[in-house]
């Protein structure tokens, strides 16, 4: 799960700005100091070049992000698999199985430490930086010596429980990274423009398409640049496969591939208007996996949609293509020219899979179609920039028959990934995942499609620091209804649209420059989406503390 | 037209309205061609003064001029006006004919590094030398022993001029001033290591609009938007680099020592101290959090006699976002002096 991990990154270089803004009204005492005379000629060279006293350039860099959650709630996990790891849907059968039920409640503790180290030596004179991240999770009282990833943390030392996140090279050939930049490895990938490895997660998540479409990490090859607006183009082979192996004594790799091509023109200062045409190539044939030997990626994927709240296709050994074309704007997010701020995108999405068995007794070929949007308003009513109330509404198109060959939802890469896009600019507990987690990803909706029923939603927050930059209370309420009628869970008892009203407050301390401590709670009204439904029996209900630090 | 099409509509009506306007596409502009003027268009007299004193005394081989601009010199009490960090004389757009109206002589100043100043690599850029600077310009243009006005920093320069020449002054306004907060080492030694000239120079144009506008404005309006523009312009000009480094050097000059702090109580001379509520840059956003008026309180505790006044609704830049509440609370202190009482 990557996303988190450029989070780290992100909210650090975004500091280092706001530090030289802030320092305006920096109120420090002083001293005189003194001068050496300078001899002739050499004072006036001093004078116009010297600039001896500069902040030294750096050429390591380390940021250490640690979060510990300690959390009670009555969703109760039973992943199969992916031990640790709790995704997708609350409600569903299989994969993380997340029941909802009286009783008493989980309680767990949980913990995260990502490491991310920069290292541009100086000798290279600002031509490459190099980048690495890793992620450890622990689970308290959960040992994890030999295997299973995002556990540990019980009786016993030498853990095993590392994942490797992105290992790359950034080549910056102008030395100018607002120019021209070129990423090489295993990358940061967002469906925002800006480039992952120089922006602060706390900005992709509330530009372009919010990380609803695509969010994590891959290995592939990214051109950005900041020289004419903002542009982008990625080349990501997302999977690949020996289809062909068992069939046809064909050993070599089928891909998976997604291109994409971003740009935003600069309205104003703040204000952009982006267009995104992408495009996703797969040979596989669904045999590559979004989590290897377990759950198989692509459309037909019989495990992942328990996941991550995607739609199954039905189909089998499918190849085909999809194709994205977007707009998004966002406009003033930050309140810098102004109390009002917006963001948003439209996003229409389309393709064909062809299966590739002649004999097959399911959909010979299946098209997609579908459309969403995201608004989102907000207003900075005190103070500072956390004062403020906010209003988002998000839709997607949905399909009355999954079963049939044409699908009319949203499509996004979490048909890949396991998650592959993790929306989280929501400011919901319950009903779309909390973003502040280790383990756990769950909530009422996980993807944009909503398992392909579609998505109408509106979200409201109002926000205030009790005192100034230090102590934060924020108060929210969702609803989120699918956009048609899902078929029953159970024979003879009819679902209806309403997936639920959610509640919440949250209260956070800042201790120190980018150390909180949070107490979040929220409490869900579920809906009429859920009659039937055997593992989601009573309303949802959730509290967290949560210590954040962000250390560079 | 359908419900859907005319949100849509007005949705873009109000961004478009809302767009900040861009002046990176327009051409370099120099500090020198800062027009200093007051806001009805009338220009200031600018002159330029030579720091002979103080360069000498901090053994600079060549002696830096700054610029100042002297209206009403027939007045009988003498105000000099003090900016504050990154900013310039301009800043004093809505005090320096109001005050000279009222019959004050007026002196606004930039100090060294900032505005149409010299900005020489050399100089120290400590509030005490920044002091200094003024002290020499006062000694030698004043005939009287001024009341100092300081921003910001601008505050802080004139906390260690009343400090060290307590007999060279008659009063002191402090104008959301630096040099209360607490800073310890280890954070002034951060703010060293993180502040550099590239951070500057390289600010986006959105960016400056955060700097400026939402840093130090409640009440922004469209008519100081040439603090936007001459800052966006000045950036593109080739002795920005001078500028830049005279901000780093002035932030590193301002993390030294706690001299202001610790030496409020020899301040004796009568002061005002008025802020703005809604300060969003003292205490430090970052590292403190909290109240203005705490932070204020703190020194109004220390000088022995002082007022304390904050401004509701008021940002840092209190004498440019509420210019009428601000002159009136200081020509109201100003009054007073003249009356012999307390300045109230």
């Amino acid at each position: 799960m990557t996303w988190r991990l450029s989070e780290t990154e992100g909210r650090l270089r975004g500091c280092a700005l706001a530090l030289a803004l802030g320092a305006v009204g920096l109120s420090l005492p002083a001293q005189a100091q003194g001068s050496t005379p300078l001899p002739g000629a050499y004072a006036g060279w001093y004078e116009a070049k010297n600039r001896d006293e500069d902040a030294e350039p750096r050429e390591f860099i380390l940021i250490n992000y640690f979060f510990t959650r300690a959390t009670a709630t009555n969703e109760i996990a039973d992943p199969s698999g992916l031990k640790g790891v709790t995704l997708g849907p609350i409600g569903m059968p299989a994969g993380s199985a997340v029941r909802v039920e009286r009783g008493g409640p989980a309680f767990y503790i949980e913990q995260r430490w990502i490491p991310v180290i920069e290292y541009s030596p100086l000798f290279v004179d600002g031509l490459a930086s190099f980048r690495a991240q890793l992620e450890v999770d622990y689970l308290w009282g959960r040992s994890a010596n030999a295997s299973q990833q995002n556990e540990g943390g019980g009786f016993n030392a030498d853990q095993v429980n590392i994942q490797t996140k992105n290992v790359n090279v950034a080549l910056y050939p102008t030395k100018n990274p607002n120019e021209l930049a070129i990423v090489v490895g295993t990358q940061p990938v967002y469906d925002a423009y800006f480039d992952p490895t120089r922006t602060p997660l706390n900005d992709i998540i509330r530009t372009g398409y919010k990380l609803a479409f695509l969010g994590s990490d891959a290995t592939g090859l990214s051109v950005f640049s900041n020289a004419k607006g903002h542009a982008r183009l990625s080349l990501l082979p997302l999977g690949s496969a020996q289809a062909d192996k068992a069939l046809r004594d064909d050993p070599r790799l089928k891909y998976a591939v997604l291109g994409m091509a971003d740009y935003a023109y600069p309205v104003a200062p703040g204000t952009n208007v982006g267009l995104s045409a992408w495009y996703l190539r797969d040979e596989t044939k669904g045999e590559a996996y979004a989590f290897e030997g377990l759950l198989r990626s692509g459309p037909s994927s019989t495990g992942l949609p328990s996941f991550v709240g995607t739609s199954r296709f039905n189909i089998e050994r499918p190849s085909g293509w999809v194709g994205w074309l977007g707009i998004n704007f966002h406009h003033n997010i930050d309140f810098r020219t102004g109390p009002f701020g917006a963001s948003g995108f439209a996003m229409y999405n389309g393709g064909r899979y062809t299966s590739t068995n002649p004999d097959t007794t399911f959909n010979r070929e299946v098209e997609i179609s579908g459309l969403s949007a995201n608004l989102e308003l907000l207003y900075n009513f005190g103070r500072t920039s956390n004062d403020l109330v906010t209003l988002e509404g998000m839709f997607s198109t949905g399909d009355k028959n999954l079963d049939d060959g044409l699908y009319t939802s949203a499509f996004t890469l979490n048909q890949y990934g396991l998650p592959g896009a993790v929306w989280f600019n929501h400011k919901m507990l319950l009903l779309f995942p909390f973003s502040s987690t280790a383990n756990n990803y769950t909530g009422a909706v996980t993807d944009l499609s909503n398992q392909g029923f579609g998505l109408k939603t509106v979200l409201a927050t109002g926000a205030y620091d009790l005192i100034p930059n230090k102590l934060n209370l924020r108060l929210g309420a969702g609803y989120a209804e699918s956009t048609v009628t899902p078929p029953e869970n159970t024979p003879g008892v009819g679902r209806g649209r309403v997936i639920g009203t959610e509640i919440n407050a949250e209260l956070r301390y800042t201790i120190r420059y980018l150390m909180t401590v949070g107490l979040h709670g929220g409490y869900m009204f579920r809906g009429n989406f859920y009659n039937g439904n055997p593992r989601v029996t009573t309303n949802p209900w959730a509290g967290f503390t949560t210590f954040t630090w962000y250390a560079f | 037209m359908k419900t859907s099409n005319a949100l849509g509509l007005l949705l873009l009506a109000g961004l478009s309205t809302g767009c900040a306007t861009s002046y990176s596409s327009r051409p370099p502009l120099s500090f020198q061609d800062f027009d200093y003027s007051s806001p009805e268009g009338k220009p200031w007299p600018l002159q330029r003064f030579a720091l002979s004193n103080t360069a000498a005394a901090l053994g600079m081989t060549r002696v830096p001029e700054i610029a100042y601009v002297e209206l009403n010199p027939e007045g009988q009490r003498t105000i000099i006006f003090i900016h504050g960090l990154g900013s310039y004389l301009k800043f004093w757009r809505y005090q320096l004919d109001t005050f000279a109206a009222q019959g004050y002589r007026v002196i606004a100043v930039d100090l060294p590094g900032y505005g149409k100043s010299d900005k020489p690599a050399s100089f120290p850029y400590t509030m005490e030398a920044m002091a200094d600077a003024v002290h020499e310009l006062a000694s030698k243009v004043c005939i009287d022993k001024p009341i100092l006005v300081g921003h910001s920093m601008g505050g802080q320069t004139a906390l260690s001029y009343a400090i060290r020449y307590p007999d060279d002054l008659s009063a002191l306004v402090l104008t959301s001033p630096a040099g209360f907060e607490k800073f310890s080492r280890k954070e002034q030694a951060w703010f060293k290591r993180s502040f550099s000239t590239q951070l500057i120079k390289s600010a986006p144009e959105y960016g400056i609009w955060g700097s400026v506008r939402q840093s130090n404005f409640e009440r922004w309006r469209p008519e100081l938007e040439w603090l936007i523009e001459e800052r966006v312009r000045v950036a593109k000009s080739p002795e920005f680099d001078s500028y830049a480094y005279a901000n780093v050097r002035t932030v590193d000059g301002l993390a030294h020592d706690d001299f202001v702090r610790d030496s409020l109580g020899n301040i004796t001379v009568n002061t005002l101290i008025v802020y703005g509520e809604d300060d969003r840059l003292i205490p430090n956003p970052f590292l403190h959090g909290g109240e203005a008026r705490d932070v204020m309180m703190y020194g109004h505790e220390h000088i022995r006699r002082s007022q304390l006044v904050g401004l509701e609704g008021c940002g840092h830049t209190v004498q440019m976002d509420c210019p009428q509440e601000y002159n009136e609370q200081v020509l109201a202190f100003l009054k007073g002096l003249e009356s012999g009482g307390s300045g109230k």
